[in-house]
């Protein structure tokens, strides 16, 4: 069942796709010939600090993604801890909720704000919300561990609504499909990938959640260290390739 | 192979109308759809890697080499995606967002699907994990090539004070498919299964649906 979901889900979506028309900004770019043979190789050549910052300022947000909602399933689920799995479901399910709400909110936010200013934000709360959240998995009070869970997600969630754009606009139309995919994608390697074996050898090393946190502390300052590097463009006119051509690296 | 001039034309002369305002709306469903697959296909992968597939591709192995194993072919997936975002990324800004999308669609449901009708290594033989290595590989290289063009196909649409709100779209697909995942997971808690092993890998997805917790997605 869970299976036949996802293939309907494939024929929705490929229903709707062959129906929506090519965005105008890449239509541009056609319309101009300023396609580009090597897109890839070239943004690799030209756009290597914005390929290397949009993969790091990922730190803070896919690390604890996987923290919050995986990792903490074995965690509570243990004999230390002895919840019940429906319980630790059921709060992640209220968090992925929250989470469908505030994506959006912080996004639109980052509109009058600024990407980088609610970004910056996110991932400051992120690093001391590592403490408390593990404060309130170990305070053996339910109702408290369960706002926990429920809670999860907000700094995710301001991250992660305006990191989109943050991340395609660093990179012109020409050259974005692939800059921002790159980016992106080599997050799994230093952030998500190895999140769930580090914090698992750090439980068993220190034999406290709070070493989690500091894991997530430390991911925080890498994501804040990145982020002030890369260029705000959420008021430029992205459509236009000169506004890269002086900042592109 | 590049996209059509005039079709690029159809696509900047609506800019304004109120076709514009609903080619909006529709490519942010079009790309939130993509990121949605994604993540539910996500989690519940992670959950069989857990649970069924050590008995079901490496019942020879034991338990805690199958286990790796198992979760070997879930982290080939993960590799798989930086190269992913470097085909299609080259496609996607040479012929267009658009096209790029259905081709990362079409092969990430046929992956898909193939993983879940795969026999187990009790009808193949060894020929069962190594398909589902190659099949996994093929899913990583598609997801791989999936964000990107998701969130570009909702943001280039050339409002500026929007933009941020529009690329926000395709990333409410985590937040979709752990409802979906997690709310299946909930809900199959409650109806007792057959044992594993004695069905195919498709049928397997919802045992583990319904008998695991989803560590293995901790593999993320």
């Amino acid at each position: 069942m869970p299976f036949l979901l996802g293939l309907v889900l494939v024929a929705v979506g490929l229903y709707i796709r062959l129906k929506v028309l090519e965005t105008p900004m890449f239509a541009k770019v056609v319309a101009e010939k300023t396609v580009e043979r090597m897109p890839v190789w070239l943004v690799i050549r030209r756009h290597p600090k914005a390929i290397i910052l949009s993969a790091l300022v990922r730190m803070s947000e896919q690390m604890p993604f996987y923290i919050v909602t995986a990792f903490v399933l074995s965690y509570l689920t243990g004999p230390e801890h002895g919840f019940s799995r429906n319980f630790v479901l059921i709060g992640t399910l209220v968090a992925a909720g929250v989470e469908f709400v505030l994506v959006p909110y912080f996004g639109h936010l980052s509109d009058s704000v600024g990407r980088k200013k609610i970004y910056m934000a996110g991932a400051a709360i992120m690093g001391v919300w590592g403490f408390a959240y593990f404060a309130m998995l170990d305070s053996g009070i339910g109702w408290l561990v369960f706002l926990a869970l429920c809670l999860g997600l907000v700094p995710h969630a301001m991250q992660y609504g305006p990191q989109a754009s943050l991340i395609a606009e660093s990179f012109p139309t020409r050259l974005r499909y692939g800059g921002a995919g790159l980016g992106y994608q080599l997050a799994s390697v230093i952030a998500g990938g190895p999140a769930a074996l580090v914090a698992t050898y750090l439980i068993h090393q220190f034999g406290t959640g709070y070493a989690v946190s500091v894991y997530i502390a430390v991911s925080a300052v890498i994501t804040l260290a990145a982020c002030a590097a890369l260029t705000d463009y959420s008021r430029s006119d992205i459509a236009d390739d000169a506004i890269y051509a002086t900042r592109g690296r | 192979m590049t996209l059509n001039p005039e079709h690029a034309q159809v696509a900047l002369d609506a800019a304004g109308t109120a076709e514009h305002g609903r080619q909006v709306r529709k490519a942010a469903v079009a790309s939130t759809v993509g990121t949605t697959i994604e993540w539910y296909d996500y989690f519940l992968y992670g959950t069989a890697a857990a649970l069924v597939f050590p008995q079901l591709f490496f019942p020879n192995a034991s338990p805690y080499v199958a286990l790796l194993s198992s979760f070997a072919t879930y982290f080939v997936g993960f590799l798989a995606r930086p190269v992913g975002a470097a085909i299609f990324g080259h496609w996607g800004d040479r012929i267009g967002r658009k096209v790029t999308l259905i081709v990362t669609l079409l092969l990430m449901g046929i992956s898909t699907a193939l993983i879940g009708l795969l026999p187990g290594q009790a009808s193949w033989g060894d020929a069962a994990p190594i398909v589902l290595i190659i099949l996994r590989i093929l899913q990583g290289i598609a997801v791989g090539g999936e964000w990107s063009g998701s969130v570009l196909l909702s943001m280039e649409w050339g409002d500026q004070r929007r933009r941020g709100l529009m690329g926000s779209w395709p990333q409410l697909g985590v937040a979709i498919g752990l409802i979906l995942a997690t709310g299946l997971m909930a809900l199959f808690n409650a109806i007792p299964v057959r044992p594993a092993s004695s069905v195919g890998a498709g049928e397997c997805r919802s045992c583990s649906a319904s008998c695991s917790s989803p560590s293995g997605s901790t593999f993320g």
